[in-house]
């Protein structure tokens, strides 16, 4: 009776904890787009409808920014541009605008304090809500008592509770496409994208939200402190964003989920307490297309420089993924994602280097944990999920996955780790196992710079020894070396043969009680090692490190890591 | 009123259970749920001073088991708690809700899929995995209410 006491006890802590947290936002239950129509946004610079927003400020910082002879012509061009301005806040604008728009921000920091008057929750929609999981019944099946999530109903009818900025396209039909807010395009009218500022001040869930919002096409400006995404694309067929800079938001810096026909590029991403950019549940093109292109991307200080759970059919390329505590992911973990399990990304010409960003360490562990959110400093990166520091690709759970000609370097743990997720793991137990399958990692430069001073991952691949197909071929590494990996007897050359392989169990298990991690209660799980930094890999086999020091150093962006190569230059 | 319904539960799963403390220190294991096959322990190469078990557990009982871990013990053979991280997993996963974004009452599938709660038909299986710091104690047993398992020597 006394062992029932406890037991109870520790029930009622634990409920007691849970009953502490604050109101839940994962995914409402969302559907891909039909990938079969549309296309990426194009820019243009004419439509029947332009808008212009502006602040009292923008004249000035137009001729600030624009200063000197050579840039008369577009100075006097934005002056004139300038003068058609009609609207203070970008939402304001956003309402107005009809299909096809463009929407012209001119410079200025934009904080939208009309959207930030709305509650959240809602009142007006409180019956708007998806419920999302269930009770156990005494059936063994799952019930009806879920979380609750705001589905797009709630988005339509009250557009500002949780975004700063909604674009949202459906109207009241079942159809789920398009039909207003359609194709339009929101751009900065500065000379550098920093020019253009919408601050979220961390007042919403979302700074801009497009919600089946297909063709919307985002350009040149900066958006930062959001508490859950900077950019959240949803559920939408055709979209773009160019040339934008994302900086501290709690969560995600951009992120698409169950969209199609999408474009990241020339984008910037720092201070994420989760990922800098996370192109989740995409196209299922299984391989015969990439529906979602990302390039020339930079994404640097968040917990994870790139994730995607089931990020499916994206292909990335020329982008540099450093400084971050793990360089990128992709995952089958969670359940209610559509298109699980995760399968066919690309990732290729990329650099992936210095992922050592040790944002666990017991000073950030305390402050995180005893600072209430709304007063931390949101330039300081909290992890939001747990990730292995020194890690510069983690595929977990993953099927016919590339990654090839990337250089992958000064990840001070690993530079590949491929680990399987069994389907019990996203609410699927009967699918059993069905990661990690047809991986592939060839023609990889591990542990050397592009310039090729030696520059070593700590291990270069590291596998469970689980799945099939999965294999390697042609990775190099400095000096004339093999790679590196922590299967003894050698990883699977390619091809990969069909023969399933049940995965070495201590591997496996040395990851599991990672899953226990709370920043709260258990910020350093027993048995696992990804808290704790490593330490900088030899360069070469004499224990030394030859190139600059590149690792970092649990600084925030801008200050950590002196080596690498130079960050590609945005004015 | 859904913490009652949930305390009901557990406190009905752990009556049922009934006379699992009996092992606890002698490390023979009790109640419904026994390894399937031998557990592994190990000293993780990167974490020489942590053990982990890890291994399979099967239902043998003619009822249906509910185990939540914070009802999950690791004891030493005087009895002492052995501070430990397990799970019901074999490998890493996380939550859809990161720490501190959950709802009031976090969905039992969601608990159950993130290996936090165990509930097994008779003769399923569940995966555990626990691990420890070898300076905290030398576990006997894993004692989760309802009975225990015994600890590898």
């Amino acid at each position: 009776m006394l062992r029932a006491g406890l037991g109870i006890g520790a029930l009622m802590a634990m409920l007691l904890v849970l009953a502490g947290s604050v109101a839940a936002h994962p995914e409402r239950n969302a559907f891909f787009p039909d990938g079969n129509v549309g296309s990426v946004p194009k820019v243009r610079s004419k439509a029947a409808q332009i808008l212009t927003v502006c602040k009292p400020s923008s004249k000035k910082l137009i001729k600030r920014s624009f200063k000197g002879k050579k840039l008369t012509k577009k100075r006097n061009l934005r002056l004139r541009q300038l003068k058609k301005c009609r609207f203070r806040h970008i939402q304001a604008a956003v309402n107005k605008a009809r299909n096809g728009a463009i929407i012209r921000i001119m410079p200025g920091t934009y904080k939208e304090e009309p959207s930030r008057r709305n509650p959240e929750p809602d009142p007006r929609c409180a019956g708007d809500y998806d419920d999302i999981g269930g009770d156990i019944l005494s059936s063994g099946g799952f019930g009806k008592k879920g979380a609750r999530v705001a589905n797009f109903e709630y988005q339509r009818k009250c557009p500002n509770a949780q975004n700063l900025i909604a674009i949202i396209g459906d109207s009241d039909d079942p159809d789920r496409v398009c039909d207003v807010k359609c194709n339009l395009q929101i751009q900065g009218m500065g000379r550098r994208r920093t020019d253009v500022k919408i601050s979220g001040q961390r007042t919403k869930l979302n700074v801009i939200r497009a919600d089946r919002a297909d063709g919307i096409h985002l350009r040149n400006f900066t958006v930062e402190y959001s508490d859950f995404n900077n950019i959240y694309i949803l559920e939408t067929n055709g979209f773009a964003m160019h040339r934008i800079k994302s900086m501290y938001s709690r969560e995600y810096g951009f992120l698409s989920f169950t969209s199609d026909h999408g474009l990241y590029d020339r984008l910037e991403a720092l201070g994420s307490g989760d990922s800098g950019i996370y192109p989740g549940s995409g196209p299922e093109g299984h391989c015969q297309r990439y529906g979602i292109e990302i390039r020339n991307v930079n994404s640097h200080h968040n917990t994870i420089g790139y994730s995607g759970t089931a990020g499916n059919g994206v292909w990335m390329h020329d982008s540099k993924l450093h400084h971050n505590a793990t360089g990128m992911t992709t995952d089958s973990f969670a359940s209610g994602h559509p298109g699980m399990p995760q399968d066919c990304a690309k990732w290729e010409n990329n650099q992936i280097y210095s992922n050592n960003e040790d944002y666990f360490n017991d000073e950030r562990d305390a402050y995180c944990k005893n600072t209430p959110i709304e007063k931390r400093d949101p330039t300081l990166v909290c992890p939001t999920f747990q990730v292995p520091v020194g890690t510069g690709i983690g595929i977990f759970g993953g099927n016919g996955d590339i990654a090839r000609n990337n250089y992958i370097y000064d990840n001070w743990r690993d530079g590949i780790k491929l680990l399987y997720v069994p389907a019990a793991f996203r609410g699927e137990p009967d699918k059993g196992t069905d990661t990690s399958f047809y991986n592939t990692f060839t023609g990889n430069k591990m542990g050397v710079r592009p310039d090729g001073t030696p520059d070593a991952n700590g291990n270069d691949f590291w596998w469970d020894e689980q799945g099939k197909g999965n294999c390697w071929g042609d990775n190099s590494s400095h000096s004339g070396l093999s790679p590196s990996s922590n299967v003894v007897v050698g990883l699977p050359a390619c091809p990969g043969t069909d023969t399933a392989r049940p995965g070495n169990q201590a591997k496996l298990a040395s990851q599991a009680s990672c899953a226990t991690w709370d920043p709260y209660e258990n910020p350093d799980p027993a048995g696992c090692d990804w808290f704790t930094r490593p330490p900088e890999a030899p360069d070469d086999k004499n224990g030394t490190n030859g190139g600059a020091p590149g690792g970092g150093s649990g600084t925030e962006p801008g200050s950590g890591g002196s080596g690498g190569p130079t960050l590609p230059s945005l004015p | 009123m859904r913490a009652l319904a949930a305390t009901a539960l557990a406190a009905a799963a752990l009556l049922t259970g009934c006379g699992g403390s009996d092992g606890a220190v002698t490390g023979k294991g009790s109640g419904p749920l026994k390894w399937a096959e031998e557990p592994l322990l190990f000293t993780p190469d990167t974490l020489p001073g942590d053990r982990i078990l890890t291994g399979y557990l099967r239902n043998d009982s003619v009822r249906r088991v509910r185990v939540n871990l914070p009802d999950v013990r690791v004891l030493a053979r005087n009895g002492d708690v052995v501070s430990a991280s397990p799970v019901f997993l074999n490998t890493f996963g996380k939550s859809l809700w990161s720490p501190g974004r959950g709802p009031e009452q976090m969905p039992d599938s969601e608990l159950v899929r993130t290996g936090r709660i165990a509930f097994l038909k008779p003769g399923e299986q569940i995966p555990l995995t626990v691990a420890w710091h070898a300076k905290d104690g030398e576990p006997m047993v894993v004692d989760y209410g309802a009975g225990s398992l015994r600890v590898p020597g």
